[in-house]
């Protein structure tokens, strides 16, 4: 029942077929062939990358705690000042975040404040889509950073494990490389209730063996579910919770694993968002607070230094709340990067002082282009030098939030 | 309670779908085509003809009426087959847009059987099914969805019940929603699912659950919420390049301001103490004369339904339901200009779809959603559930189709589920699929075995490759390829010549079963 049926080692489970018969969107679809220009990265560690749907709100998060006109324009829902957690002079975490206020103070989590897409679209599903391409409007190619990133370092050796989704679907910001969907440990796998699946194994494989692309999605599946079968995996009903869980479980099992990518859901907050001790971003907030020092704790205690995380969203919320305490689409958001190799204890970007005049449409305006932020972690995390590639239109510039 | 981290939190593209994006999802079909039978889609070039499929399994020429059934409904079989045949095309489509015309008395007798099916406002769901006991009024919905998707007559009626409430999405992530999305159902998508989309859209913009969902209930003058309006015009109607700026969204929530709900029983009212009656110009369109201004919002409304750029935005998600995930521009096109000359009427845009010839561009390359999976393989087997006894076994879908990525009314955020190939095929999805069709072969499953025993029964005293094509027939109404047969072969160990006992039949079925509902022909419509 653990053994695969291949025999493949759990340690290096190459990617089946390789480059020829890659999934949807291999390189050679992206315009970027990865024969022809196989360059295998030297990654440095292994990247986690957080988003939270919805348009996360920045000034609920990162405070600008000695700002009267955060005050005045929050009545009802801005943190007071005495309850922020500071991390300088002018900005704070939310009373919520101790756990990561505790990871700032030591040194390991570097804030971005101001974070966001030039392009400053107001739509959830335009704005999520062009952060996961990478891009400030819709690229030619469709891919997501990551994909291109994978596609462009692709070589015969790749694990299948290279790129891995969190989810029962695969990341956007995957797509141009065949990346596996795990959505928990638990929740992965050909067993199925009755085991008919598994007795069949051999007939699946079969079924699947052509060079289509269901049948590499399907090799692959058959693959990897065989290699991580012996994991034990969370079993807790919280979705969610599992997954941050499963994620140092599966990357201290050495699959080759280079980047992870896990959803959290929930920010879209027109509605009243509370107080600083109680309402709906205050829980919200507080659970986020626990999946990422949980998991930073339980990669610490298995000894993963080489692991970094990057916290992101599709764009803040205006300064204003709005007409039922709640808060509008707007522009500029924080994003985290906590983890192995980061310069952290310290703050990138800033909120400017949020009067009329430096808040157009507003919004907190964007200090720190979201490219130049991931840039460096593709280049410092992964080891990818042609950023030219991954982020198309754009040339990051390393924004120190790593080593 | 929060629901929400208990469900998938999967991600959409629906606004990546304009345009270039949906380009690369139409390349990756073709490419899966080439990659899989290079011969045959160098062949089906020459011949001009689109083909069934281009996996490994079966292989056959387009049929116009397969290929009907296959799209408008949830799966063809032998016997609806047989029906299209017997009636022909015209009178199929006329009865299927017209489903009063359909005796559906025996699926709605196993829907009466949920409690909370039989209810008809939303007071008595709120009333009925209090607190974290909304759960089950929230899976009675979804097994009662699923029952009508595999067994009602009227499978068009369902598939656009199923388009209307993906489109105008409201998730059950909490209790309140979980309690009264039957009503939203009922009032919105299935009074209106074949009728006019002015309608359904006023029906949605007043329903207690849409109300309550993207906040409009709370907007009032002076003090708006934008949430409902933006989504109105992005999600709703026009689309993301529909023509509108930040200022009509605002003056979009202002001209929805009191449209707002009693929250205690689930009922509409019109609060115009708190409606903003000061002027508006959205898109162009300014506020009629007069002080009836709750009819002013429903005029607001029937002017968007019949925008134009409503009217291709809404074909176009329609056409990629029922055509491809890259509808070519003429059929939306005509889909469109059917919308504007009948005052948005949806059998008549679906009419235009299905007789532009583009609707059989891409047959047998639509990768089957979650859902539609699960559906076309009850279909294929035949199986009738008992809405009660078989409750277990309908859990049992509800868990796996969630693994997938695919509660019904539980995708999380107002845009609804997708529809193509690319946010559908994951390595988790596909090995669910897998799991979940060999469960339902197995004695083991709740209730036992889903396999057809009439079919077992027929396959007495004929050689392999009878019995072989009778499955495939029966479940995918093709016969197998030389490829499928050899691996039926190499699985059960029997040259095609062979005769198997009854008892040998009886142990291979569950193998051969699997191989034919579970290959990958079978993930495509």
């Amino acid at each position: 029942m653990t053994t695969t049926a291949t025999g493949t080692s759990r340690r290096t489970v190459l990617k089946a077929g390789a480059l020829g018969a890659s999934a949807i969107g291999a390189g050679s679809l992206a315009g970027v062939s990865p024969l022809a220009s196989a360059m295998p990265n030297q990654p440095q560690g292994r990247l986690v990358v957080v988003y939270l749907r919805g348009g996360q709100d920045h000034l609920s998060t990162v405070i600008p705690y000695t700002d009267g006109n955060y005050y005045d324009r929050r009545p009802d829902i801005a943190i007071p000042d005495d309850r922020v957690l500071p991390l300088d002079s002018a900005l704070g975490l939310h009373p919520v975040m101790t756990g990561l206020h505790s990871l700032y103070q030591a040194g390991r989590l570097a804030v971005v404040a101001g974070a966001g897409n030039p392009a400053g679209d107001r739509s959830h599903f335009a704005a999520q889509d062009l952060s996961e391409f990478g891009t400030a409007s819709i690229p030619a190619d469709q891919r997501g950073w990551i994909g291109r990133l994978m596609a462009s370092t692709a070589s015969a050796d790749d694990s299948l494990f290279r790129a891995v989704s969190a989810s029962a679907l695969t990341s956007v910001s995957l797509r141009g490389y065949d990346a596996l969907a795990v959505p928990t440990i638990n929740q992965f796998g050909l067993s199925g209730t009755t085991g008919l699946a598994l007795e069949n194994e051999g007939l699946l494989r079969a079924m699947y063996a052509g060079a289509g692309t269901l049948e590499s999605v399907g090799t692959s599946a058959l693959d990897a579910s065989a290699a991580i079968s012996n994991l034990s995996g969370d079993t807790g009903t919280n979705v969610t919770a599992a997954r941050f869980a499963d994620i140092p479980e599966i990357l201290e099992a050495d699959l080759g694993v280079e980047a992870i990518t896990i959803d959290v859901g929930g920010w879209d907050t027109h509605n009243p968002m509370g107080t600083w001790d109680q309402g709906v971003m205050r829980a919200q907030l507080a659970r986020l607070n626990f999946y990422l020092s949980g998991m930073q704790a339980d990669l610490d205690a298995r000894g993963l230094d080489d692991v970094t995380t990057v916290v992101m969203t599709e764009f803040g919320r205006r300064v204003d709340q709005n007409g039922t305490q709640g808060t509008e689409h707007g522009w500029g958001s924080v994003m985290l990067v906590f983890g192995g190799g980061v310069n952290g204890g310290n703050v990138v970007g800033g909120v400017p002082s949020l009067s009329s005049a430096n808040t157009p449409r507003g919004d907190v305006p964007v200090a720190v282009d979201f490219r130049d932020v991931l840039g460096e972690l593709a280049t410092s995390v992964l080891g990818v030098t042609d950023l030219t590639t991954v982020f198309p239109g754009h040339s990051p510039t390393p924004v120190g939030v790593m080593n | 309670m929060d629901l929400h981290d208990l469900v998938e939190h999967p991600r959409t593209e629906e606004t990546a779908g304009e345009g270039a994006a949906a380009a690369v999802a139409h390349e990756s079909l073709e490419r899966r085509r080439l990659l899989s039978s290079p011969l045959k889609a160098v062949l089906a070039a020459a011949a001009g003809a689109a083909l069934v499929s281009a996996c490994d399994i079966t292989d056959a020429p387009y049929s116009r009426n397969k290929h009907l059934l296959r799209r408008l409904t949830y799966g063809a079989t032998p016997a609806s087959l047989a029906d299209l045949e017997a009636k022909g095309e015209a009178a199929w489509l006329a009865e299927q847009l017209d489903p009063d015309s359909i005796d559906t008395s025996a699926i709605d007798a196993k829907v009466a059987q949920y409690e909370a099916m039989n209810t008809t406002t939303a007071a008595e769901l709120l009333t009925a099914f209090p607190g974290d006991t909304s759960a089950i009024a929230k899976l009675q919905l979804q097994a009662a969805t699923a029952l009508r998707a595999f067994e009602s007559p009227a499978q068009l009626f369902e598939r656009m019940a199923e388009f209307w409430a993906d489109h105008f999405n409201v998730p059950t992530n909490t209790t309140y929603l979980a309690a009264i999305r039957i009503h939203d159902d009922r009032i919105v998508a299935r009074t209106h699912a074949l009728g006019r989309f002015k309608d359904l859209v006023v029906a949605s913009a007043q329903s207690p659950a849409m109300l309550e969902y993207l906040d409009n209930r709370l907007s009032r003058v002076g003090s708006i919420n934008e949430n409902y309006g933006r989504e109105l015009l992005e999600l709703h109607a026009v689309g993301v390049d529909g023509g509108y700026d930040e200022t009509d969204v605002v003056d979009t929530a202002r001209i929805l301001t009191g449209w707002t709900s009693d929250r205690s029983n689930g009922t509409y009212f019109f609060d115009q103490a708190n409606h903003d009656t000061g002027s508006v110009n959205i898109m162009g369109w300014t506020r009629p004369a007069g002080t009836d201004y709750e009819q002013h919002g429903i005029a607001f409304l029937h002017w968007l339904a019949m925008r134009p750029a409503t009217a291709s935005f809404v074909s176009r998600k329609i056409a990629r339901r029922f055509v491809s995930d890259d509808p070519p521009a003429a059929v939306v096109d005509a889909m469109a200009a059917a919308w504007l000359a009948n005052d948005s009427n949806i059998a008549s845009v679906l009419t235009a779809m299905v007789a532009h010839p583009a609707f059989a561009d891409d047959a047998g390359g639509k990768f089957c959603r979650p859902g539609d999976f699960l559906s076309k393989t009850m279909r294929s087997l035949q199986a009738e559930l008992d809405p009660i006894a078989d409750a277990l076994r309908l859990l049992e879908f509800a868990i796996a189709t969630n693994g997938m990525g695919f509660s019904s009314f539980s995708w999380p955020s107002p845009d609804g589920p997708p529809d193509d190939a690319e946010a559908w095929l994951s390595t988790a999805g596909l090995l669910l699929r897998l799991s979940l069709t060999a469960d339902m072969l197995s004695p083991a499953f709740p209730n036992g075995s889903l396999i057809p025993t009439p079919l077992v029964a027929s396959l007495t005293g004929k050689t392999a490759a009878e019995i072989f094509d009778d499955a495939a027939q029966a479940f995918l109404l093709e016969s197998p390829t030389a490829a499928g047969l050899a691996v039926l072969s190499g699985r059960t160990g029997w040259s095609l010549d062979h005769t198997p006992t009854a008892a040998e039949i009886d142990t291979a079925f569950p193998a051969i079963a699997l191989c034919l509902l579970a290959s990958p022909d079978a993930m495509y419509r």
